[in-house]
């Protein structure tokens, strides 16, 4: 599997009025979808993010260095988010200031986020393509199309590769 | 499991997911081949119940809720260590880059954080970090943004705290604001001197872009992340997705860049011409849409770009830019493909855009005589190297002599013949470059291989043709010469010189040349044989040009050269006298602003400097620099020397301020001209500054900045365990800022035979850093191993320059120090002895070595 090409993303510069109305407009578009289990959070964030930023279109390696950064960020999210709660249901500290913008609604992950970060971390040590295979397809929700054509592979690979990964965390999560 | 049983295991995985149920079993068999081990781990992983088919199936539920764009990083994160976050300023490959405010502060300081993603070793980088501090917090500039902290997060993803600027890229903030052109320009140049005000601190940015160049509403510039780059570039990413050059554009990367080559300052001047391209034509000058690394690569390394101004007139098709042809020649200077053949510094291309402005000619179009000749030699894919490059004049030179023989049947046989011999030089160097790759040649074993190839093949094949020969010969001793390769140049020059003799005619114009270059190369060697052979040139020239001509005056300057060498003792007002007498016949030529008369001026600096006439000396350096600056291209070798020897020069006369700026801007060149490898030079001499300042401790981190230096670059990237040990002894050099640590020199000389390639390693500059420290050392009072080092030294330099009588000087008399420090002043006085009577029989005793020594003696003498 090449290497992701991370590069091709131009930073671009919002004010932090723009970074409220991005919110905003991926609030909008949420509140018709709910439930929908097949919608794609990296994707509609791109979308959001490519109106706000007044970018008309966008390269396909933007796009997919777009969407590696914003997998990564969304399981850094949704990890923290998941500890925070289960410190709090421990009773924990609340030192931390519990900031939730917008009052966000329980996860109903059918896995333990924050054991599946750290199995991640471990599969990363061992093997980063599956790793980032993994982080896209479960917290990024891309296809194994889309995946191919970030990473640069076929579907078939990917495929391959996430049937591998899915197998070692399965055994790793298992003990 | 280690990577390579896993990658075997994934595989064999991989395959078994695909097949059916059925086949498994044999499958697996096949693939692991008995291997027993093998088998348990595949079934380990694939053996067992499947996980349930929805099993992380469909993606984090209620993930798109909180995807929320990206609140993402605001949702998780409110605080990255004493940092309020306000925002996100922007996302790129490199990370997230945040608004946030430091509340701890006085008053409340808004900053910008760029967050790396995790998997990097954050310890490894923050140790760097701390090193590359001091060096950071000078780059206090208005035009560059600073650096605050660096830090990690709890998650163990490093940060970086840098002072917020609210501007936009510097090509949005001129495409949006339609500036006009000089405006543009002006905006250019305050962007090359922030650049350059770094590269004086030497650091290099690595990823200057427009990303990087921001423009504050009042027209500000701020350039971003100075010494960024360069930390993660120096800490490999956790895995092979992650690289640095991945994460890195290369539509602003040089050649050498994105081959993964040493990066030099000339690497930002070449970002710089790609950003001035993209001012001028508003678009880049290559198309690398959907490129891959590969192509990028081919594409930056062998295309020429559309000028800039042609690219501007497609855009605007009825205006016209002033003097384009200006602008386009800057341009490609700074794009050069050749890292030498760019801009000396940024402040030169800051410099020729202001004459752009002016009106003035540029410098871009005196360098563009040398750009046809490069153009040959890029067609023959051989730029590299000055073994290489040689060729091609050889080659050339085979012919053409053959070509003036008289009678044109004769001449027609001997082409051929030449034609043949030129032809099977070209096809050993050939294929010895395909085996040593295009780097510096000359100085690799392969490309001195070529050389002898070449000396055999001219004269076995040439014998009967020893006009011809005699010009290959001199031509391999001028290329040897070059490289130092002083045995090998007397060598060849020897053979041109009987060859020429034998030759019938006698071409006596071409032996005066090649007895004046024998005869210097011989007096670089403190040969006697160098003083008749310049006599003999200096008779043949004079009958053949009489007394006033540009070549009596450079055989007169030779002599000169050989009579403070060759001559027992040394001749010194003699010599004194005919480098006056060349400087004044080349003025009266017309010759006065040349580069011969600079290095006229330079060798008669020096000469005054040997005889303790320092004011004087210091004087004629003053003009040498002046006259090398004017007409020397701004990285020869040359003028870097004579900055070099001017330093210690005002060194020796106190004028130490002077003295560190000039060094300082040796390093600027010399990083620009070689790499960071030939910085090493300088920075000793630093420590003789620093020391003549009382500052020892600066002395010391000099010292052993320039060791880590040399380690670094000396070493090839080999794998075996002497190598880490010395890596890792460098990094010891590098942190350890003042003291000295004894037991690391011990380690440092018993490594350096074993670590290095000797052929890498300049012996020179090993022993020279050696007699340095050892220096340093016996300073300090630590003898014992002064002493080591400094045998150490004098071997080095015994096995490989023992003709360098003022070397050995130096050497022993640090020796000597060391003796007397361990209370063996015997031993010390006899060796100053000897030295003291071999420097009165060469150099004579008003030399200032034979007088140092005579006062070291002297000192011993009252203290005994």
């Amino acid at each position: 599997m090449p290497p992701a090409s991370n590069d091709a993303l131009m930073p671009v510069v919002l004010p932090t009025e723009t970074y409220a109305s991005l919110r905003a407009l991926a609030r909008r578009h949420l509140a018709g979808e709910r439930g929908n289990h097949t919608l794609q959070p990296t994707a509609l964030a791109h979308e959001a993010f490519l109106r706000v930023s007044g970018a008309t279109a966008s390269k396909p390696e933007n796009t997919a260095a777009f969407l590696i950064a914003a997998a990564q960020a969304m399981r850094s999210i949704l990890v923290d988010h998941a500890r925070r709660r289960s410190a709090l249901k421990r009773g924990g500290n609340a030192q931390r200031e519990a900031v939730e913008p917008d009052a966000l609604p329980a996860l109903e992950a059918n896995v333990d986020l924050v054991a599946l970060d750290e199995a991640l971390h471990r599969l990363r040590e061992l093997d980063p393509e599956l790793a980032q295979v993994v982080e896209l397809r479960y917290f990024g929700g891309l296809s194994d199309a889309e995946i191919g054509a970030a990473l640069k592979c076929s579907t078939r690979s990917i495929r391959r590769a996430w049937s591998v990964a899915r197998a070692w965390l399965a055994r790793e999560l298992e003990r | 499991m280690d990577t390579g049983t896993w990658k075997k295991v994934r595989r064999i995985a991989e395959a078994a997911s695909d097949c059916a149920p059925q086949r498994r079993a044999r499958l697996l068999d096949r693939a692991c081949r008995g291997d027993a081990a093998l088998r348990r781990a595949v079934d380990e992983l694939i053996g067992r119940e499947p996980p349930d088919e929805d099993w992380l199936a469909a993606p984090v539920p209620g993930a798109a809720t909180h995807a929320l764009a990206w609140s993402g990083v605001l949702g998780a994160m409110t605080r990255i260590g004493r940092y309020r976050i306000d925002g996100v300023i922007a996302v790129g490959g490199m990370g997230v880059v945040l608004k946030a405010t430091d509340d701890a502060a006085e008053r409340p300081l808004t900053v910008a954080i760029k967050l790396l993603p995790p998997g990097r070793d954050s310890r490894k980088m923050l140790r760097a970090f701390r090193r590359e501090q001091r060096v950071l917090d000078q780059l206090d500039h208005p035009n560059i943004g600073r650096i605050l902290e660096m830090g990690t997060c709890d998650d163990g993803r490093p940060y970086f705290v840098m002072e917020y600027v609210d501007g936009v890229p510097i090509d949005d903030y001129v495409r949006t604001g339609k500036l006009p052109m000089h405006e543009r320009l002006e905006l250019f140049r305050a962007v090359c001197l922030a650049v350059h005000f770094a590269h004086q601190n030497l650091i290099v940015h690595r990823d200057l872009k427009p990303g990087n160049i921001l423009v504050s509403a009042g027209g500000v510039i701020k350039l971003l992340d100075f010494g960024i780059a360069k930390l993660l570039t120096d800490q490999p990413a956790a895995s092979a997705t992650e690289t640095m050059m991945d994460a890195m554009t290369p539509r602003y990367s040089s050649p050498e860049q994105i081959r993964g080559e040493p990066i030099s300052t000339a690497t930002d001047i070449y970002s710089l011409g790609v950003v001035l391209y993209e001012l001028i034509a508003e678009r880049l000058p290559y198309n690398l849409r959907g490129a891959s690394r590969y192509e990028a690569e081919r594409i930056i390394s062998e295309q020429n770009p559309m000028s800039p101004s042609a690219a501007y007139r497609d855009a605007h098709p009825d205006e016209r830019l002033p003097r384009c042809l200006a602008l386009d020649r800057i341009v490609a200077m700074a794009m050069h493909k050749e890292p030498r053949r760019r801009y000396a510094s940024a402040e030169q291309l800051a410099e020729d855009i202001r004459r752009y402005l002016d009106g003035s000619t540029v410098m871009a179009y005196k360098a563009g005589r040398f750009e046809r000749a490069l153009t040959i030699l890029h067609k023959h894919r051989i730029a590299f190297g000055v073994a290489a490059a040689s060729f091609v004049i050889i080659s050339g030179l085979a012919v053409s002599s053959a070509l003036s023989a008289r009678s044109a049947n004769i001449a027609r046989e001997r082409e051929a013949r030449a034609r043949q011999v030129s032809q099977k030089i070209n096809g050993v160097m050939t294929e010895l470059l395909a085996l040593a790759g295009p780097t510096h040649l000359g100085a690799t074993p392969a490309g001195l291989h070529v050389l002898e190839e070449a000396s055999m093949l001219t004269a076995r094949e040439l014998a009967d043709q020893p006009d011809v020969a005699a010009g290959i010969h001199h031509q391999i001793g001028t290329t040897y010469n070059s490289l130092r390769r002083r045995s090998e140049a007397i060598r060849s020059y020897r053979q041109a010189i009987e060859c020429y003799r034998r030759s019938e005619p006698l071409d006596r114009a071409k032996l005066a040349e090649s007895l004046v270059s024998l005869g210097a190369a011989l007096s670089f060697r403190d040969d006697e044989e160098g003083l008749p052979l310049q006599r003999e040139a200096l008779a043949i020239r004079r009958e053949l040009y009489g007394e006033e001509h540009l070549l009596v005056a450079q055989s007169l300057h030779a002599l000169a050269f050989a009579l403070t060498r060759c001559s027992r003792p040394a001749r010194y007002d003699e010599a004194e006298g005919l480098y006056r007498q060349a400087l004044a016949m080349r003025q009266r030529l017309g010759a006065g602003e040349s580069d011969s008369a600079a290095e006229n001026l330079h060798a008669l600096a020096a000469l005054l400097r040997h005889q303790g006439r320092l004011e004087a000396s210091a004087d004629q350096y003053e003009l040498a620099l002046a006259l090398s600056r004017r007409v020397l291209p701004p990285l020869d070798t040359q003028l870097i020397n004579c900055i070099e020897d001017y330093a210690h020069c005002l060194t020796d006369l106190g004028r130490l301020d002077r003295a560190e700026e000039l060094l300082r801007e040796s390093m600027t060149l010399n990083a620009q001209a070689m790499g960071e490898a030939a910085t090493v030079v300088p920075l000793t001499y630093l420590v003789d500054v620093s020391c003549a300042r009382g500052d020892r401790a600066t002395g010391w981190r000099n010292l052993h900045l320039a060791l880590a230096r040399f380690g670094r670059t000396t070493v090839p990237q080999s794998s075996g365990s002497a190598a880490a040990r010395w890596r890792a002894l460098m990094e010891r050099f590098e942190a350890q800022p003042s003291a000295a640590i004894p037991e690391a020199y011990g380690e440092f000389i018993a490594l350096a035979p074993v670590a290095y390639s000797p052929s890498a390693l300049s012996p020179a500059l090993y022993a020279s850093l050696l007699d340095q420290t050892a220096e340093m050392l016996a300073g300090d009072g630590h003898a014992a191993m002064a002493e080591r080092l400094s045998r150490e030294a004098l071997r080095t330099v015994d096995a490989h320059d023992p003709a360098s009588k003022m070397t050995r000087a130096r050497y022993c008399r640090t020796l000597a120090d060391a003796l007397i420090g361990l209370g063996r002043t015997e031993e010390a006085r006899a060796l100053l002895v000897d030295v003291e009577s071999a420097l009165r029989a060469t150099r004579g005793p008003t030399h200032r070595e034979t007088q140092a020594v005579a006062r070291r003696l002297a000192d011993l003498s009252t203290k005994g």
